[in-house]
């Protein structure tokens, strides 16, 4: 099949499932209510249309773009460390932006009242994440001009993971049950508590991230074949790395910081994009990951509303359970897989 | 008598290494379409002086020059159109087709999209071609052989297009004809593509019969000269500082020193006779040719047999095969 009708087919199933997405939820809307959203809305009731405006329409596009996000972060990782299990917060991207929040939730809220912390809000803790992501990524730069070495620098991400998440279990283990619960809540990851304007500036920030990997696409596919053939082919290997580690901070940073940590899809995403489309080439891929990545995503959500019910299920875990059994299946069926980067 | 104008690379007072150099005051010169091998023992520097040439490692001290230009004052870019690399052993564990792998010595010479212009395509091709890897070019490259990945990786540094290319030990990890073969390749291109190649080897026997030049690697100087000099010279004679080995001028290679006690007269002539004296030889025995002595192995070559008497005093045995003389013989001497 040619490269073009696979994008064809992957473009419709997007559309398809973005508007399933939107169809469906803990509100039943029959399907000419649906239509009347779009083509009649002066006769459509308030309700539907604030339900439809104010929360599914938000949600579907942030589901979208946290797909896009993490898979072409995911994509980076796994080339740069040429490692399959690699993901987007392998650098400790997802444990340095959630001890941030955990300092905010856990930590600040011991010295201020519950009123002025509800007040911070949301935004209070999307800063603390981006920060937490941020300074994660400092640290990574700073090593990366000292040591050549790619997988030093892997162990060094696991490792800052690592003394992120203990700090946080201190934090836990002193804080008040409510504050905790707030704070587990949390790395459970939601679609759907954002606001138009935090929509606004998360699209923003994972279109400047996406638009560097743009530009890094050439040296991705000859990155493949390890760091001394793209030097000896004139890549600048330290740039290159540099930018690989700020496109991904932005784009995972970002991504965690308005939905919280959200697990599998970075890791599998690009493995699925590698098998459909069969090539090494990282201009199809990228575009391959984006709509992969959306549709993963998508399809995450409308499960985790478990329609027909008024339960909603944390986004995290759905993404897990659907990723792992793709992990496995790509593991078990491919033989060849090795270190299938 | 050599011509500047020739000279596609030069040394001059190179000093290699890590942190401490492990080489020094290397002077050497490549000129333009030579086949040069790069001969010593492991740990000499074959790799870091390779690797200090093609810009992946810097040097220590001293000057580098690429067609008359000092190689530093060249960007990365600029230096990837001049110089390619290929290094032992291939990328492991990646998902690309051979034709991808290929595709990507284009790299310096694309846009920023890496884009492949029609000309691109027709270099790609045409290295396929010449390395003779056009059957296995739409596979995975963990479907074909190590040898043909090698090709492969030789197809993507001659798509590089550039004048010189570096191999470092492109024939370690392969089978002898596979040796044989990726050698008798690089032959082939500084022949009919004009390319100045600079590679490592351990295959003495081999680069012996290919190499235009030797550069000979030894722990204080590099030698070099043609293969044939550096026999006359006696630069082979303690390349292995080793007791057990010896470097036979004659045939170009190492042999195995062993103790030998016992004389040994063969009678015979033709084929049969050689690999019966080499054989002798290799079971430790002295040997003399068509003489009359004690202890004589006479070859009798009839028809369709051919036997091999061994004669001591009066005693005499018959064997059938150079392998069951060899077993017997040092129990009846």
């Amino acid at each position: 099949m040619k490269v073009i009708y696979k994008f064809i087919i992957l473009f419709v199933i997007c559309f398809l499932l973005f508007f399933t997405d939107l169809f469906l939820g803990s509100v039943y809307i029959s399907f000419n209510e649906f239509l009347d959203i779009f083509f009649n809305s002066s006769e459509t009731s308030e309700h539907l249309k604030t339900i439809f405006y104010n929360f599914r329409l938000p949600k579907a596009i942030t589901a979208s773009i946290v797909g896009m996000a993490l898979a072409v972060s995911g994509l980076q990782m796994q080339v740069i460390f040429r490692n399959p299990l690699a993901g987007p917060y392998v650098l400790g991207i997802s444990s340095g932006a959630g001890l941030g929040v955990a300092l905010v939730i856990l930590g600040l809220s011991s010295f201020v009242s519950i009123e002025i912390f509800s007040a911070l809000s949301n935004w209070s803790i999307i800063i603390a994440a981006w920060i937490g992501a941020g300074i994660v990524l400092l640290l990574i730069l700073v090593i990366s001009i000292r040591i050549k070495d790619i997988m030093t620098l892997l162990i060094l991400g696991i490792m800052f993971g690592a003394v992120s998440s203990a700090i946080v279990s201190i934090l836990q283990y002193f804080s008040e049950q409510s504050l905790l619960k707030s704070y587990v809540v949390w790395t459970m990851g939601s679609l759907g508590n954002i606001t138009s304007s935090e929509l606004t500036i998360m699209a923003a920030s994972v279109f400047v991230g996406l638009l560097i990997v743009v530009f890094l696409l050439k040296n991705l596919n000859v990155l493949l074949i390890g760091e001394t053939y793209a030097k000896s082919l004139g890549v600048n290997i330290k740039t290159t790395r540099i930018l690989i580690f700020i496109s991904t901070s932005i784009l995972a940073g970002s991504v965690t910081a308005f939905c919280g940590p959200i697990a599998f899809v970075g890791i599998v995403i690009p493995h699925i994009a590698r098998m459909f489309f069969k090539t090494a080439d990282h201009k199809i891929l990228f575009l391959a990951v984006i709509l992969f990545g959306i549709i993963l995503m998508l399809i995450s959500d409308i499960i985790a509303h478990l329609p027909g019910s008024d339960k909603i299920l944390p986004i995290n875990s759905v993404t897990a359970l659907l990723g792992i059994p793709i992990v496995i299946w790509i593991v078990v069926k491919n033989h060849k897989f090795k270190l299938s980067v | 008598m050599i011509g500047k104008t020739n000279n596609i690379l030069q040394l001059k007072n190179l000093s290699i290494g890590y942190d401490k150099p492990i080489q020094k005051n290397i002077n050497l010169f490549a000129d333009k379409t030579e086949l040069i091998s790069v001969i010593g023992k492991n740990g000499i520097g074959k790799s870091t002086l390779l690797r200090t040439i093609a810009g992946l490692q810097l040097k220590l001290s001293g000057d580098i020059y690429f067609e008359d230009k000092e190689i530093d004052l060249l960007n990365l870019k600029d230096k990837s159109k001049k110089i390619s690399f290929v290094s032992t052993g291939a990328p492991n564990y990646i998902n690309i087709k051979i034709r991808e792998l290929v595709a990507l010595g284009r790299f310096p010479h694309t846009n920023m999209f890496g884009n492949l212009s029609a000309n691109d395509t027709k270099i790609i091709n045409e290295t396929i071609c010449l390395t003779g890897i056009e059957h296995i070019a739409e596979k995975n490259i963990y479907e074909v052989s190590e040898g043909e990945l090698q090709r492969a990786m030789i197809a993507r540094a001659l798509s590089q297009d550039t004048d010189l290319l570096i191999f470092d030990e492109p024939t370690a990890f392969l089978d002898i004809p596979n040796r044989y073969e990726i050698l008798y390749l690089l032959k082939r291109l500084s022949r009919e593509s004009n390319k100045t190649i600079i590679f490592s080897s351990h295959d003495l026997d081999i680069v012996m019969q290919l190499s235009d030049k030797i550069w000979l690697m030894k722990e204080n100087e590099i030698i070099f000269g043609a293969p044939e000099d550096l026999v006359l010279n006696n630069n082979f004679e303690d390349l292995f500082i080793n007791k057990n080995l010896k470097f036979v001028k004659n045939t170009g290679q190492f042999s195995f020193v062993i103790d030998k006690q016992h004389l040994v007269n063969i009678k015979g002539d033709g084929l049969i006779f050689e690999w019966t004296k080499k054989a002798l030889d290799r079971a430790g025995f002295n040997y003399t040719c068509n003489k009359q002595h004690d202890v004589n192995v006479t070859i009798l070559n009839s028809n369709n047999s051919i036997k091999w008497v061994f004669e001591k005093e009066n005693n005499k045995f018959v064997f059938d095969s150079i392998y069951q003389l060899i077993k017997n013989i040092n129990n009846l001497i």
